[in-house]
């Protein structure tokens, strides 16, 4: 019988695994080097204490405090995480925590060996069900592959009777596929955890390498957890279509530079809810400011093109921004805008005269918009390419 | 090994250090922030934007008009500067200084940081 599932609390991965993951399930997380796999580790952590888990959280690289004081809202879930102290007793101090390991970790296999002994009892001392572990890291003992399948077997016993999902985080120090596959043997889920460092910026993406698949999320950490993440949407469209009425329907903390009432620099705005986090580009949408528009498209991911729906006539400067910005194979979703308006033409009748998705909209009123923009989503994470 | 994160904070550290600054950061050509000091309470992602927007609109200008290239972009305003170089061909340094700074000494204190970062961004 399997076993029932439950949400990772990370976007979009949930709904890829149709649920989440089933409980007594343990996952590889390979991390590369650009990427902080303990603040993954504590998302992942905070975003399951919330919805009612216990926590164990064992640590052999950091000392316990640092992790306590990146678990948001630490002070709410005191009672509900065990913290394994995996790196006092090397470092010569006294642990102040609940569960200590004993041994030096430099002595690997007789640490390995007590690490197993104090995990089985903190998750036998964490009796109610629905536990989430974290085992920040397996970094040390990579050298030991054998006794870490030995200990990921020997636990599984326990890990499915307390329902607990444990989560192996392990930095990627240049592994071959061959190696990554030979790990993969003894997990039930292996996520990679990839970083491309493009021009002074760390674009994230969780990878799901175990199942098999291409399936990738681009993501960043943010103060409210993991979320999938773009970091660069344009917002482009005729004169007057309502661009920066968008972003401001969009976003948090918008940004316009304009006069006597049209765009003349840019937009700017952040959007953050439902896991899902963007950085929006709009430009201005005359001719004049053409260059603007050239300067803002580089290295965008996906395009919202506002149109009025009232104006056919303007959608051939419609085609010809999409032309000059150079948006071929970048995902664009329209948004027909100004659909309450009298005469206006449906997204339908949009979408076959200017060839990709149409979405209405009423900017103003915030219609439609979070449609478009999930849309668009859907849209960047089909291209396994994305950057 | 120093990440390239690391090695940009350190710049910033250093241009810092020669005091009266607010903060500086370090954005890409096309808007996106790379690394940023400046105080919490300032958007700094659309600062981010908008720095690149002056320097695209400074060197455009310049370029429109013949006179050569782009030194630096200041906003100057009643409570303080904001100084913008290029730094190489993908970004931009900037920095927020109070209006008492020593404006030579910042200029060239910039210049130099600026090439560091075209160095490590690469």
């Amino acid at each position: 019988m399997s076993l029932m599932k439950v949400p990772t609390t990370i976007p979009k991965l949930d709904e890829f695994f149709k649920g989440g993951i089933e409980l007594g399930s343990r996952v590889l997380i390979i991390s590369d080097m650009l990427i902080d796999k303990a603040m993954f580790g504590i998302s992942i952590m905070a975003g399951r204490l919330k919805e009612g888990d216990n926590g164990i959280y064992f640590i052999n690289n950091k000392i316990p405090d640092y992790i306590k004081q990146n678990i948001t809202g630490w002070e709410g879930f005191k009672d509900k995480v065990s913290f394994i102290d995996g790196i006092s007793y090397s470092l010569g101090q006294k642990s102040k925590e609940e569960f200590q390991i004993s041994e030096k970790t430099i002595n690997v296999k007789p640490y390995i060996k007590a690490s197993q002994e104090v995990f089985e009892k903190a998750l036998r001392r964490r009796k109610a069900y629905g536990t989430t572990a974290i085992f920040d890291s397996l970094d040390f003992w990579i050298g030991h592959w054998s006794d870490v399948e030995r200990f990921v077997r020997e636990t599984q016993g326990i890990i499915k009777d307390t329902r607990t999902i444990s989560y192996y985080l392990l930095v990627n120090i240049g592994f071959k596929p061959s190696n990554i596959q030979a790990f993969a043997k003894c997990f039930d889920y292996v996520l990679w955890l990839k970083a491309f460092d493009r021009k002074g910026m760390v674009l994230k993406q969780i990878y799901v390498h175990k199942p098999k698949t291409r399936f990738a999320i681009p993501f960043e950490i943010t103060e409210s957890g993991i979320s999938m993440y773009i970091p660069k949407i344009l917002v482009t469209g005729p004169f007057h279509a309502g661009k920066s009425s968008t972003i401001r329907a969009l976003s948090q903390r918008p940004v316009s530079i304009d006069r006597m009432g049209t765009t003349i620099s840019l937009d700017h705005g952040w959007v953050e809810r439902g896991g899902m986090a963007v950085d929006l580009f709009g430009t201005p949408g005359q001719e004049r400011f053409d260059w603007i528009l050239n300067m803002l498209s580089k290295s965008m991911l996906g395009i919202l093109l506002v149109v009025d729906s009232t104006k056919p006539e303007t959608f051939k400067r419609a085609k010809q921004m999409l032309a000059k910005i150079k948006a071929k194979g970048i995902p664009v979703v329209i948004l027909a805008n100004k659909q309450d308006l009298k005469g206006a033409l449906s997204p339908k009748n949009i979408e076959k005269r200017l060839g990709f998705p149409s979405v209405g909209t009423v900017a103003p009123k915030k219609k439609g918009m979070d449609e478009a923009l999930e849309r668009l989503f859907d849209e960047v994470l089909k291209r396994q390419k994305w950057y | 090994m120093a990440t390239k994160e690391e090695d940009l904070k350190k710049i910033l550290d250093d241009f810092e250090s020669i005091g009266n600054v607010i903060g500086s950061a370090v954005v890409r050509r096309d808007g996106l922030m790379i690394i940023s000091s400046l105080p919490k309470e300032v958007n700094s992602k659309a600062v981010a934007a908008m720095a690149a927007a002056i320097v695209g609109t400074g060197e455009t200008a310049s370029r429109e008009l013949s006179i050569g290239e782009l030194s630096q972009v200041v906003v100057e305003s009643v409570s303080g500067k904001l100084i913008s170089v290029g730094a190489g061909a993908d970004a931009i340094f900037t920095a927020l200084i109070k209006p008492k700074a020593n404006m030579g000494l910042v200029l060239m204190n910039m210049e130099r940081s600026s090439k560091k970062i075209s160095v490590v961004i690469g």
